[in-house]
C-alpha cells in the first residue's frame, strides 16, 4: 500500500513538470505610413507654380531675314533652340504623371487688322519632360489648329534632376498680313499643368 | 408481527458496525510528499494569460509636405532627424510584460518601412531604414534597451539579456523608433503610396 502511493505521487510531479515549459511573449508592432501622390515644383517660393519668360525680340523682319517688315524667317523651327525655351525642375511623387499643355496665341491686341496687315502670330508651344527609364515625354501644343489643351500622361516617373521640365516655342507663322502691325507688346502665354496620374 | 420484524433488523445493523469497528484497529502509515513547480513564464499584462500582443504605429505622412520640414517630397526631416536620444516620440509605445523568471532575454527584429510594388529609378526610394529600441525596465531599476536596425540585408535578431527581472510595473517595455533614412539617400523622393509598410517584432522569454 505504501509503495503504491509513492508511485503515484512520483507520477503527478512528473506531469506537472512537463506542463511547466518556458513560455515567451511575442509582441507584433506593425509600423504604418503613406505618402501622397503630389507635383511640386523645386527652388523658388512657391512649390505649386512656376514661371518663365521667352523674349522672342524682334518679330519683324530687317529684310535681311525675309521681306521687311514681315514675321522674320530665323525663328527657330524646331523645339529646345537655344535661346527660346524655358526650364524648370517639377518633382512628382507617382510614378505617372498627367500633363496638360495649352497657349494663346502671340498678339499684340490690336484687333484683326485689314488689309495685309496682321498683329496675331501663331506658333507651336512644346513641353519636353526628362522622365526615368523612358527617357523623355514630349507634348505639343499648336495654336493655330488645336482646339484644346494637349493633356496625355507620361507612362513614368519624372526624372528628379534639375531642368527636368522644359517649355519651348518654335515653327512660327504671321495669322493673316503678311505685315505685322507695330507693337511692343506681342504676348503670348503657354499653360503648363503637371499632377499625379494613376 | 409486524413491530417484530423490524426489531430484529435494527439488530443486524449495530452488528455490521461492531465489525467495523474491529477491522480499523489495525493501522498503516502512508506517506505523501506533495511536489510542485513553476514554470518560467512571460504573460502581457492585461489579458490573463496572453502570450501574444499586437499593436500598429501609424507614422502618417512620411515625406515633407512643406519645405520647413526638408525639401517637399523627400522624407520628412521630422523622422530623419530623430535619433537614439532624441527618438521620434509620436511613434513611441509601451506595454506591460510580466516574467516570473529572474533575467528575462529580449529578442527583437523588424524589417523596413516598404511600399510594396514601389519602382526604385534613380531619385527615388520606395523603402526606409530606421531603428527601433525596445527597453525593458529593470526591477532593481535602471532598463535594458535591445536596438535593431533595418538595412537592405536584414541582419540577424538582435538579443539581448535584460540581466535583471522585468518591474513589475505598468510599461515596462516600450518602444522607439528613429534615425529614419530613406535608402537612395535624404534628396530622394519618395515614392507615393499608403501602404508603406514595416513590422516590428519582439519576443521576450524566459532566460534558459
Amino acid at each position: 500500500m505504501k509503495r503504491a502511493l509513492l508511485i503515484a505521487s512520483t507520477v503527478a510531479a512528473l506531469a506537472f513538470a512537463g506542463a511547466a515549459s518556458a513560455q515567451s511573449v511575442t509582441g507584433t508592432v506593425n509600423v504604418t505610413g503613406s505618402v501622397a501622390a503630389k507635383c511640386f515644383v523645386v527652388g523658388g517660393g512657391d512649390p505649386s507654380s512656376f514661371s518663365g519668360t521667352i523674349a522672342l525680340g524682334e518679330l519683324a523682319s530687317d529684310g535681311t531675314n525675309g521681306p521687311e517688315g514681315t514675321l522674320r524667317t530665323n525663328l527657330p523651327t524646331a523645339a529646345e533652340t537655344v535661346g527660346y525655351e524655358a526650364t524648370a525642375q517639377v518633382n512628382c511623387t507617382s510614378s505617372n504623371v498627367a500633363v496638360s499643355l495649352l497657349a494663346t496665341k502671340l498678339d499684340a491686341g490690336l484687333g484683326v487688322p485689314a488689309g495685309s496687315y496682321t498683329s496675331t502670330v501663331n506658333y507651336t508651344a512644346g513641353l519636353n519632360l526628362l522622365l526615368d527609364s523612358t527617357g523623355t515625354g514630349a507634348f505639343t501644343y499648336n495654336t493655330l489648329t488645336a482646339s484644346g489643351a494637349t493633356t496625355g500622361t507620361t507612362g513614368a516617373p519624372l526624372q528628379n534632376a534639375a531642368n527636368n521640365v522644359t517649355v519651348s516655342v518654335w515653327n512660327f507663322g504671321s495669322q493673316g498680313g503678311p505685315l505685322l502691325r507695330a507693337a511692343t507688346t506681342y504676348a503670348s502665354t503657354v499653360t503648363v499643368n503637371i499632377s499625379p496620374a494613376t | 408481527m409486524r413491530s417484530k420484524s423490524l426489531l430484529f433488523a435494527s439488530i443486524a445493523i449495530a452488528g455490521s458496525g461492531l465489525l467495523f469497528a474491529s477491522a480499523a484497529a489495525a493501522q498503516t502509515t502512508g506517506t505523501i510528499t506533495v511536489t510542485g513547480t513553476v514554470g518560467a513564464s512571460c504573460t502581457v499584462t492585461g489579458t490573463s494569460g496572453a502570450t501574444t500582443f499586437a499593436d500598429t504605429i501609424s507614422l502618417g505622412e512620411l515625406d515633407s509636405v512643406t519645405p520647413t520640414t526638408g525639401p517637399v517630397g523627400t522624407l520628412s526631416t521630422t523622422l530623419s532627424n530623430s535619433t537614439q536620444g532624441s527618438p521620434f516620440t509620436a511613434a513611441s509605445k509601451s506595454y506591460q510584460v510580466t516574467c516570473n523568471s529572474g533575467n528575462p532575454t529580449l529578442d527583437v527584429k523588424a524589417t523596413r518601412l516598404s511600399l510594396p510594388g514601389a519602382t526604385l529609378e534613380a531619385g527615388y526610394s520606395g523603402n526606409i531604414d530606421y531603428s527601433t529600441d525596445v527597453i525593458a525596465a529593470k526591477a532593481g531599476g535602471g532598463t535594458t534597451t535591445a536596438t535593431y536596425t533595418t538595412a537592405a540585408t536584414l541582419p540577424s535578431d538582435t538579443i539581448k539579456v535584460v540581466g535583471d527581472r522585468l518591474a513589475n510595473a505598468p510599461g515596462n517595455l516600450v518602444v522607439h523608433l528613429y534615425g529614419f533614412a530613406a535608402e537612395n539617400g535624404a534628396s530622394s523622393l519618395l515614392d507615393s503610396g499608403s501602404t508603406w509598410a514595416s513590422t516590428i517584432t519582439i519576443k521576450i522569454s524566459p532566460t534558459s
